[in-house]
């Protein structure tokens, strides 16, 4: 049986954030931290970051949408060069050894073209693997900013790193809000305060379910906040007019799956592609991991918008919990509809009875 | 992924179980033959209810359309955009009709 093998391509992290979030503040930290010597930039403008002596390298803000793909077909042109830029200056000598890149985005930037840029070019994807999406969110501003900017929730929706940043200003009462908005809206995202908490570059970074050393421990961690989330659920109940996107014309919500029993993978591959294909643009983020018909363990699934990772094993399950959760981060999707659709197709692909499952709004 | 990022990038098909060396694996039992029909059979549930229907070819496979139109298309990266060109009805999971369709099938399936 063909193993999927761990990664070796270079890891390329995307940091986002909104204007003033602290992007930058974050990007000088990070490339001061001795673990942090090896790496190389992206970034959008020059002057602010200040560190001529490590390689930073600026790229124009450019894109091509595909005249006919579907709306979220979006590459960043300026990606793709920047990076095999990088690598082939590299080679040649021109710069010096790296291993890992992060990407500056723009306060206003979608990262998702980005994402998909890295896991769908046919150069890109053989040479690097799309790390972390970390999202910077401002302390004082965040919380409003949520509300009133889709780009903002958009950002710190895909994430799976969310660094809150000036809580060192921000009325303690403030931070803890954020905190707990942010977890409703991404519950799968490690949230950081970079002035408070234990600051980790690799964490941040590299580390997490592309990464060999480390996927199980972030499966772990999704895991844990789903099964969190749905016990809050069960003793508190839900009101989903509470979550921030129901409150904003975005209207993201976030909500995991969960089966009881195998699932058929080429049937739930059938169903998720055609969903992706109608709906790529609504479902923000997946990620889950799944008990598979005929697989030697769990398989981890994730994806940014229409494009899925190529799929994970883990060697063990995380916790003793076998079943399979799949979280999915959407904009203007009813979970109930997308829960009873894909319940309806795994029985009629299978033939058998219903199946146990249930879906858990976050 | 839709027909166009397939297009472009000839990515390995994350659905793939066979044929693809960043896939979940298989059993030594199942072919690619085999895998395929599968598939193509799955595919066919979310087609009909269009009028629609995938053939397997061997290497790609063939879509129908309600007015007999065939396009022969790559894999299944390709099915759904080439069903959007063939028909006028879209395939769409989280159309409450469609999922009827589903749920009827799955209880003639277990009958």
């Amino acid at each position: 049986m063909p193993e999927a093998r761990d990664n070796p391509r270079i890891p390329v992290a995307v940091l986002t954030g909104f204007l003033g979030s602290g992007k930058t503040t974050l990007l000088r930290r990070l490339l001061v931290d001795p673990s942090m010597d090896r790496t190389a930039v992206l970034i959008n403008e020059f002057g602010e970051i200040g560190l001529d002596h490590l390689l930073v390298k600026s790229v124009l803000e450019g894109a091509v949408v595909l005249q006919n793909g579907c709306i979220c077909c979006t590459l960043r042109t300026d990606l793709q060069q920047g990076i095999a830029d990088l690598i082939d200056g590299r080679s040649q000598g021109q710069f010096p050894e790296f291993d890992r890149i992060v990407v500056e985005t723009t306060g206003l930037a979608d990262p998702a073209p980005i994402a998909q840029t890295l896991l769908i070019d046919p150069m890109l994807r053989n040479q690097v693997r799309l790390a972390n999406i970390v999202t910077t969110v401002d302390a004082v501003l965040g919380e409003d900013q949520l509300r009133t900017h889709g780009e903002s929730l958009r950002q710190a929706a895909v994430a799976d790193r969310l660094v809150i940043t000036k809580s060192d200003i921000a009325e303690p009462g403030k931070v803890a809000a954020l905190k707990r908005a942010l977890a409703r809206l991404n519950r799968t995202a490690r949230i950081t305060d970079i002035n408070f908490d234990p600051f980790n570059a690799n964490a941040l970074l590299t580390e997490g379910v592309t990464d060999a050393a480390t996927k199980l421990d972030e499966v772990r961690h999704w895991l844990a906040n789903i099964d969190e989330a749905d016990h809050d659920h069960d003793h508190a109940g839900h009101d989903s007019d509470s979550h921030l996107g129901s409150q904003h014309s975005q209207d993201i919500k976030s909500f995991s799956l969960r089966i009881e029993e195998d699932i058929d993978w080429t049937a739930f591959g059938v169903w998720l592609t055609a969903l992706l294909h109608r709906h790529g643009p609504k479902v923000l983020r997946v990620k889950g991991l799944l008990r598979v018909s005929d697989a030697a363990g769990p398989i981890v699934l994730h994806g940014v918008q229409h494009v899925i990772h190529p799929p994970v094993h883990l060697e063990e399950w995380p916790d003793g919990d076998h079943a399979s959760r799949i979280v999915f981060v959407v904009q203007g999707i009813e979970p109930a509809l997308l829960h009873r659709s894909l319940m309806a197709f795994l029985k009629a692909a299978s033939g058998r009875q219903d199946q146990r499952s249930k879906v858990v709004s976050l | 992924m839709c027909g166009a990022c397939a297009v472009l990038s000839n990515a390995p098909d994350w659905v793939d179980r066979v044929g693809n060396p960043e896939g979940i694996g298989h059993h030594e039992d199942m072919t690619r033959g085999a895998e395929r029909q599968r598939r193509v059979a799955m595919v066919n549930l979310l087609l009909w209810p269009m009028r629609m229907r995938l053939a397997d070819l061997g290497d790609n496979v063939s879509l129908r359309s309600p007015t007999g139109g065939v396009e022969i298309v790559a894999g299944l990266a390709h099915v759904w955009a080439a069903a959007d060109r063939m028909s006028s009805m879209a395939v769409d999971p989280l159309d409450v009709g469609q999922i009827e369709n589903l749920e009827g099938a799955g209880d003639a399936g277990s009958s």
